[in-house]
């Protein structure tokens, strides 16, 4: 569901305002971390505007309203659940052809690449994949980008499979290589294995 | 229930008219009625929550049952069916301490309204007593918290119990959110536009006189009158009541040894009775408009529940 | 309570009742205990009592008036607790029917001169109920908010497991508090600074590895003072040691037992110093956080603790250590600030005189002892919902009385999970809209549901909190001859670190078993004097006994054990209990108002039996092939779960329910490993395993990492590692997978320590990120490692052995509103929940006929077994076994199982011992009861000296009805022996480890390890147990000795329950040999309670008679064997 069609509506439906996570989300089925990842999407930090400011649809039945009030005082976080559109936002919502070069420079491409070395690979290697790969940025000790969490790694593998290069099997616990773009294939062996 | 129950005409008393209780019809009734409140109590210390009826069919165990259920803020069965015997209570109850609301008495509205809760058995009426506990937080929070403490919410307690009151009417409702929010809203704004925050002050200075604390009183007449200054100038006869009531707190500063005998006779006479309706009448005044009703407006506004209720203009 | 201690009571008694009416009009200090019985009509103002001494003698009438009054008494004291606190706990014994006489602890009294010239004794100061106990942590609690109190302690209200909640303080505290307690005992023993420098960094070091995952709870982005602090005091707690002890000799008791019979309190206080040389005792409590911190009234100065230090001072003074001083040493920072009692801001505050026996110091005490006792047991509300709303209108808990000046200024709030809960009006914080009149609110059905529970782990606790009580004024020997539960008379032999082993010359005979919590002391002391030292049993021998021990104990002198009983998790059930009623109440989204049973969440409903359970659906899963029909069936119904769903999966013996368990957990693993991404505010996981038993979690775990090893790196055991653990089910602890022990282990700590500790913290936050199946215990639902998770899909393991309460901890994880799906895995078949024996189950009103109970169903009822009753098409029931060869399943399935259990294959069918056995290349023995049929029963109805010992220990609070049949055990040594010693001697014990010996009582058990000892060392690795510790376990031979063999055909309470029969000869996979007295089991001796059970019994035998016909059982008579 989150093929590059149905991203290019979304973006082209945001343009220039504020999206929020909670309003587009359940209606587009497309993981804004992914987005994000992307860098189709920027998250606002700073300066978050209460949802009275953008004219968001849901106003007064939205549960997280609370959250963005001018005085609450809630103690869940703010950041990273509203965005604006970034520039290769805009290119895509011109042409939705762009995102398989997106996706190969995502940093998960590597990730899912390495996986499927063997053409073949469940699902558990790869979320296991995904948890040395923190572990790593832990034991490197920086605090650098936050760490992708397996949802973010699902939409990818969602968002890859609309793209050709993968294949869901058996009860969607494994996952089969198909054509996995030039800079991604594995040095040895060829990528289709019986 | 129609005016037709029956009311003795006159000839019941003994002696000339007079209606004297019976000693001993007195004692036996109540040791039926206390029989009653002890079975009930025993069940329900050990978990039950059983309904009074009348054991036998006669008047007085009838009477008694009823009495129990009333007092003990149980349900009374009467020919199968479950009576709440209190609800009249818990209504005039509910009512007299929203109307202790109204007037800022705290005390007597939360006393009032635990007796409301505790009679109260139809789901609208219950839910209305804990609408009115939530509005009595309101009002303490707004009348004994000082103005704009960010810490302070006095509408928080209303605003969430709102949307789970789901038997009130609507309207009654919603009045009563949108009257939270007036009393908070007034309440912060009066932290920095001093005309409501002198209409707050003497709120204060008339719920402290009622409950009869007159150096509370003359304390927040003074911070009125200082938070005025530039307005009250020039009249004598003001300042003379103000140095009167300086003199009783400049007596506590004095300093060792310094005794003024004429500082203490200005304290003997300071009275804040005067001093309040002097200075309603210098700062209406000053301010061209009536201060005493800019102090109503802290007032919480009961809902009427008659159709007639004008529509509110926002 | 029977001669001895009593009869000196009872003397003290009458002598100070004496001397009282020698001086009228005096107040007189006495401290004696007496008897109380109301007199007459109850009136709060005044209260007539009848007092008689403990051995029940009359003393006369005496009274207590409101405010401490009596006839002639110049003023009265306002805001005297004694007696509307007495007047609360009267009137509620009246309401319960306890016409027992009350106790109290009179410690003030007056002969008072009536108008009438009469003298009337009326009684000033007292302790109600001293043989209650209450730990110095209460009195504290107490003092803070009473209603505090009511709410955590008798309520049960507890935090919500699904908001994170941070415990980094704690752990410090832990830390220091280790670290200085070994520092302290090491500079005492060997006066070296750099060795007790080592202890102390090892204490700090031991706690972070245990409590690692607490640690991991705040995200913090570099190293915190709960990391820091426990490093840098380290300097500042030597130099003080060294200051304070230098070239000093004295003896320190470290976290030992404190109990005053007297005034019904205990507690561990930190540290004792006993100089050697005489000087008075130095009794010191250490606080490392200022949040409970006293105001002292000059000098503004904030100083934690007090209340805990002045009680256990008040406890010392009431063993006669007058002249005992008290110490708070509180640690700020890096520095230590030892602040002596009289300095304390608690003591100033209250201008207590603590040179001379200060009567404030005695009312501060007894108030907090005497509302904490009416308040914690409920006698200040029972179940009335009405007094239980009212009690909340004001936390100084007004109607009982009590000084405002005696309790802490302002109630800290901050700390109380009531407040949070919205439960407590008072919490002024809180943002969400409170549960006005929560009790009367509740649906009937609901509140009525949580009062019958609650009432029967109230009645439990109420045991435990008397031992004490009990141990101290009850004679050595009849706690030793008729209750079994003391040892007297034995000496230390040797002492190696903790563990300590007694020995005495006379045969020990007692109910003291493995891992039970136990209680040193020295003889010339009682039991709970600072002398005492706690402990846990390791082994009990004939003539000595292994203890771990707390602390050292002296070489000299003769020692007696007591026993503290098992452990005790009422609270954390409670909890679940009440976090059901509170929860199920807040998700109503209905406030204000009466709610309807039918307007709660539906999960609720279903538990409460006001909507049918939906029966199991079909869903596609994903390709199973180790599992039969039945399984995959189950599976397929776990995942067809909607939210709010229930299913039920009955298990029987052997029907590999573990491992349906963990394909249900990787099945939902699966299912939802790419849904959600852990973040607050709702950090909803797959999938939750909790089970009884930590052997069961560990099973499930194994069964995990053998089956699916993919899935290693998502499963996480919570808690930490356990003796018992297999090791790599410890390697799947949080701390573990972070490598704690290795890092931690040789970091240098004094160094870098916090840093290190701070990398592990965040590579342990990160696995936890990444998991997805967790697998825990019930009792650890409150556990770091699960607080802010909730779960899809929520399984209990042996649901059929937890209580019903204990069973509603798992509800604690499912989403807000109960949006989850919840299995109970389990089989009301086997062994019921563990429940003290002396509960009398409360009657069960008629309305529970909904809830599916029936009349003497009590706490023994596991929700497993109610729901089963309830919702039979919620059930689905696993028939294909793969233990038992086919004549033994066929007898456990025709007796327990209505014939649908049946072998899974036909190699299972087909078991039997010889050919297990020629697996080896041996056989076995020709021409003996092996070489037969796999079933054997051996009869001794007819043999005349198979009869049992009769019960011993009958007398005292819980009567073990501990039988043993010295004729029955010879018979299992002959047969055992037969079948090893036909085998070469290497390959005996290989053999022996398969086999099983059962039989329900301890001291059978016991006989029979020392007869098969005595027959072939090689037989030690049989494995001899109770049916209780055999549970889930399972062997090729099962040899089950019955014991009951009498006239009266008397089969004791253990055998009334036909479930342990079935779990007992369902654990044998080749070979079944019953030894016992068929006559017993099947005589009707006319009891009702054992009708069911001799009805399974008579089909067992009869069975046994069936499979004889078919020539796969034999029956033979006990005198035919050797």
């Amino acid at each position: 569901m989150a093929d590059p069609q149905q991203i290019q509506r979304l973006l082209i439906e945001i343009g220039e305002d504020v999206a929020c996570r909670h309003y587009h989300e359940p209606r587009a089925g497309v993981d804004f971390n992914l987005l994000a990842g992307l860098g189709l999407l920027t998250p606002i930090n700073t300066r978050i505007p209460p949802c009275e400011a953008h004219g968001c649809p849901l106003l007064g039945q939205c549960e997280h309203e609370a959250d963005f009030a001018p005085d609450s005082n809630t103690r869940t976080p703010r950041s990273n659940r509203k965005f604006r559109r970034a520039p290769k936002g805009a290119d895509v919502a011109a042409d939705a052809a762009l995102l398989d070069r997106l996706a190969s420079e995502h940093r998960l491409a590597a990730l899912v690449a390495g996986a499927l070395r063997g053409g073949k690979a469940s699902v558990f290697t790869l979320a296991q994949a995904l948890l040395e790969a923190d572990l790593a940025q832990v034991e490197a000790g920086g605090e650098t980008a936050p760490a992708v969490r397996r949802r973010e790694l699902g939409a990818f593998l969602r968002l890859v499979e609309a793209l050709g290069w993968v294949q869901f099997e058996d009860g969607g616990l494994t996952l089969r290589a198909l054509r996995l773009p030039e800079p991604l294939m594995p040095p040895a062996g060829p990528s289709e294995t019986a | 229930m129609g005016r037709s129950c029956a009311i003795e005409r006159g000839n019941g008393g003994q002696h000339s008219g007079e209606h004297l209780a019976d000693p001993g019809a007195t004692g036996s009734f109540l040791s039926l009625v206390s029989r009653y409140r002890d079975s009930v109590g025993q069940r329900r210390f050990v978990g039950e929550d059983p309904v009074v009826h009348p054991l036998r069919d006669a008047p007085e165990e009838i009477a008694a049952a009823a009495i129990a259920a009333e007092r003990l803020g149980g349900l009374l069965r009467l020919d199968g069916k479950a009576i709440s015997p209190a609800e009249d209570l818990a209504v005039a109850e509910l009512d007299a301490g929203l109307r202790a609301l109204a007037n800022w008495d705290v005390r007597l509205a939360r006393w009032r309204l635990a007796i409301a809760a505790e009679h109260a058995h139809l789901p609208e009426q219950q839910q209305r007593v804990s609408l009115a506990q939530a509005l009595a937080q309101t009002v303490r929070d707004v009348l004994y918290e000082y103005p704009g403490q960010s810490r302070v919410k006095p509408e928080a307690p209303v605003v969430a119990l709102g949307p789970t009151l789901d038997r009130l009417p609507k309207e009654e409702l919603d009045f009563y959110v949108e009257e939270a929010k007036r009393l908070a809203g007034l309440w912060r704004q009066a932290k920095e536009d001093v005309l409501l925050w002198t209409g707050w002050a003497l709120t204060r200075v008339r719920t402290i006189l009622r409950d009869g604390e007159p150096d509370a009183a003359l304390a927040w007449l003074l911070r009125i009158y200082r938070r005025n200054r530039d307005r009250l100038t020039g009249d004598d006869y003001l300042e003379r009541l103000v140095r009167r009531a300086e003199a009783t707190f400049r007596l506590l500063l004095l300093a060792e040894g310094e005794d003024d005998a004429e500082l203490r006779k200005l304290a003997e006479d300071a009275s804040p009775h005067d001093l309040l309706v002097t200075t309603v009448a210098m700062l209406s005044q000053a301010w061209d408009t009536d201060v005493v009703q800019v102090s109503n407006r802290f007032a919480l506004v009961l809902y009427q529940r008659t159709e007639l209720n004008p529509e509110r203009s926002s | 309570m029977i001669g001895g201690a009593t009869t000196w009571a009872s003397q003290e008694a009458e002598r100070a009742w004496q001397e009282l009416h020698q001086e009228p009009g005096k107040p007189k200090w006495l401290d004696v205990p007496i008897l109380v019985r109301p007199v007459g009509e109850l009136r709060s103002g005044r209260i007539v009592l009848e007092a008689l001494t403990e051995d029940r003698q009359l003393l006369g009438t005496c009274a207590v008036f409101n405010g401490e009054w009596y006839p002639g008494c110049p003023g009265s004291t306002p805001y005297s607790h004694y007696a509307p606190t007495l007047y609360r706990v009267l009137l509620a014994r009246q309401r319960r029917e306890e016409n027992e006489p009350l106790r109290l602890q009179v410690l003030k009294a007056v002969a008072a001169q009536t108008r009438s010239g009469r003298l009337l004794p009326v009684l000033l100061k007292f302790i109600i109920a001293p043989e209650h106990t209450l730990t110095g942590a209460q009195l504290e609690q107490v003092y803070g908010c009473p209603l505090q109190v009511f709410y955590t302690r008798f309520v049960g209200v507890s935090y919500d497991v699904l908001r994170p909640r941070d415990g980094g303080g704690d752990v410090r505290g832990r830390a220091i508090h280790e670290g200085y307690r070994r520092a302290a005992a090491e500079f005492v023993a060997s006066g070296d600074l750099e060795r007790a420098r080592a202890e102390y960094l090892e204490g700090v070091r031991r706690i972070w590895i245990e409590w690692l995952t607490t640690l991991c709870l705040k995200i913090s982005a570099r190293p915190i003072m709960d990391h820091t602090q426990p490093l840098q005091v380290v300097d500042e707690i030597l130099s003080y040691c060294s200051q304070r002890w230098e070239g000093q000799s004295l003896r320190l008791y470290l976290e030992r037992l404190f109990y005053a019979p007297s005034r019904g309190i205990s507690g561990r206080a930190d540290r004792v110093e006993e100089p050697l040389g005489g000087g008075p005792l130095r009794l010191v409590e250490i606080k490392t956080h200022g949040i409970d911190a006293e105001q002292d009234p000059q000098t503004g100065e904030r100083h934690p603790g007090g209340l805990q230090a002045l009680a256990y001072r008040e406890i010392l003074h009431s063993f006669g250590e007058e002249s005992a001083e008290a110490v708070v040493e509180e640690i700020q920072g890096a520095r230590i600030k030892p602040l002596p009692l009289q300095a304390h801001p608690l003591v100033r505050r209250l201008r207590l005189d603590l040179s001379t026996r200060d009567e404030r110091v005695v009312d501060l005490i007894a108030q907090a002892r005497n509302i904490g006792y009416c308040v914690a047991t409920g006698l200040f509300t029972g179940y009335d919902r009405y007094l239980l709303d009212r009690a909340g209108d004001d936390w100084r808990l007004r109607e009982l009385g009590g000084s405002f000046e005696l309790l802490r200024p302002w109630p800290p709030c901050q700390i109380c999970p009531a407040q949070r809960r919205g439960v407590c009006v008072y919490g002024t914080r809180r943002a969400g809209p409170r549960l006005y009149s929560l009790f009367r609110y509740a649906p009937s059905r609901l509140f009525a549901y949580w009062a019958w529970f609650h009432r029967q782990l109230k009645a439990e606790e109420r045991a435990s909190r008397e031992l004490l009580f009990h141990l101290v004024t009850t004679p050595a020997e009849t706690l030793e001859q008729s209750e079994g539960i003391t040892i007297s008379r034995l000496r230390l032999a040797e002492q190696a670190g903790l563990v300590a082993v007694f020995t005495r010359d006379e045969r020990i005979e007692t109910r003291i078993r493995e891992d039970d919590r136990v209680l040193v002391t020295p003889e010339r002391r009682a039991p709970g004097q600072i002398f005492s030292v706690e402990g846990t049993v390791q082994t009990v021998g004939e003539r000595e006994i292994a203890l771990r021990l707390n602390d050292r104990v002296d070489p000299e002198g003769t020692y007696r054990v007591d026993l503290l009983g098992g452990y005790d998790m009422r609270q954390w059930q409670l909890e679940g209990l009440t976090d059901f009623l509170v929860s199920a109440m807040a998700s109503t989204g209905i406030r204000g108002r009466k709610v309807l049973v039918d307007e709660l969440p539906r999960l609720a409903r279903i538990l409460l039996g006001a909507e049918r359970a939906s029966p199991p659906g079909q869903a596609p899963a994903p390709p199973a092939p180790d599992l039969n029909a039945t399984q995959r069936r189950a599976l397929a119904a776990v995942l067809a779960m909607e939210p709010g769903d229930l299913l039920l999966i009955q298990g029987p013996p052997g029907t590999g329910k573990t491992s349906l368990i963990a394909h249900l957990a990787r099945a939902a693993l699966a299912r939802h490993l790419f849904d959600y991404d852990g973040r607050a505010p709702q950090d909803r996981r797959p999938v939750l395993v909790l089970t009884n038993t930590h052997r069961a979690a560990d099973e499930v775990v194994l069964k995990l990492l053998d089956r699916f090893p993919e899935v290693a790196p998502f499963v996480i055991r919570v808690g930490g590692r356990r003796a018992d653990m297999d090791e790599r089910v410890a390697r799947q602890t949080l701390a573990e997978r972070a490598g704690a022990r290795e890092v931690l282990g040789e970091a240098d700590l004094a160094g870098n320590g916090a840093a290190v500790l701070f990398r592990l913290i965040r590579r342990a936050q990160t696995y936890h990120d990444h998991a997805g199946i967790f697998v825990g215990t019930l009792g650890s639902a409150d556990a770091a490692e699960l607080r802010g998770l909730s779960f899809e899909l929520v399984i209990v393991d042996e649901a059929g052995q937890a209580t019903e309460p204990a069973m509603l901890q798992a509800l604690r994880h499912l989403p807000p509103g109960y949006a989850g799906r919840l299995v109970l895995v389990g089989d009301h078949r086997q062994l019921p929940p563990v429940v003290s024996d002396e509960l009398v189950p409360p009657p069960v009103p008629e309305a529970f006929r909904q809830l599916g109970l029936q009349a003497g169903d009590s706490l023994r009822t596991s929700a497993f077994e109610r729901l089963a009753r309830l919702y039979p098409h919620a059930l689905i029931t696993l028939t294909e076994q793969y233990r038992m060869n086919a004549p033994i399943c066929s007898l456990v399935s025709e007796t327990f199982y209505e014939g649908q259990l049946v072998p899974g294959t036909q190699e299972v069918a087909e078991r039997a011992l010889a050919g297990w056995l020629s697996r080896f290349g041996l056989s076995v023995p020709a021409s003996s009861v092996w070489s037969g049929p796999p079933v054997v029963l051996i009869t001794t109805e007819a043999d005349p000296d198979a009869r049992d010992s009769g019960a011993r220990f009958i007398a005292g609070r819980s009567p073990d009805e501990a039988r043993d049949n010295p004729r029955e055990a010879t018979i299992v040594a002959a047969l055992l022996g037969e079948l090893i010693g036909s085998l070469p001697p290497d390959w005996r014990a290989e053999v022996a480890r398969e086999i099983g010996v059962i039989s329900p009582y301890r001291r059978q058990n016991n006989r029979i390890r020392q007869e098969l000892l005595r027959r072939d060392p090689a037989l030690a690795a049989v494995r001899v147990d109770t049916v209780d510790r055999f549970q889930g376990g399972e062997r090729e031979v099962i040899v089950v000795s019955l014991v009951n063999s009498n006239d009266e055909a008397a089969i004791g309470r253990l055998h009334a329950d036909w479930r342990r029969m079935n779990v007992a000869i369902s654990r044998a996979r080749r070979a079944l040999v019953i030894v016992g007295d068929r006559s017993t089991f099947t005589h009707d001796p006319g009891r009702p309670e054992e009708d069911e059970a001799r009805r399974y019994y008579r089909a067992l035998f009869d069975g046994i008679e069936r499979l004889a016909r078919q020539g796969q059982a034999r029956v033979l008579d006990s005198r035919t064997l050797p």
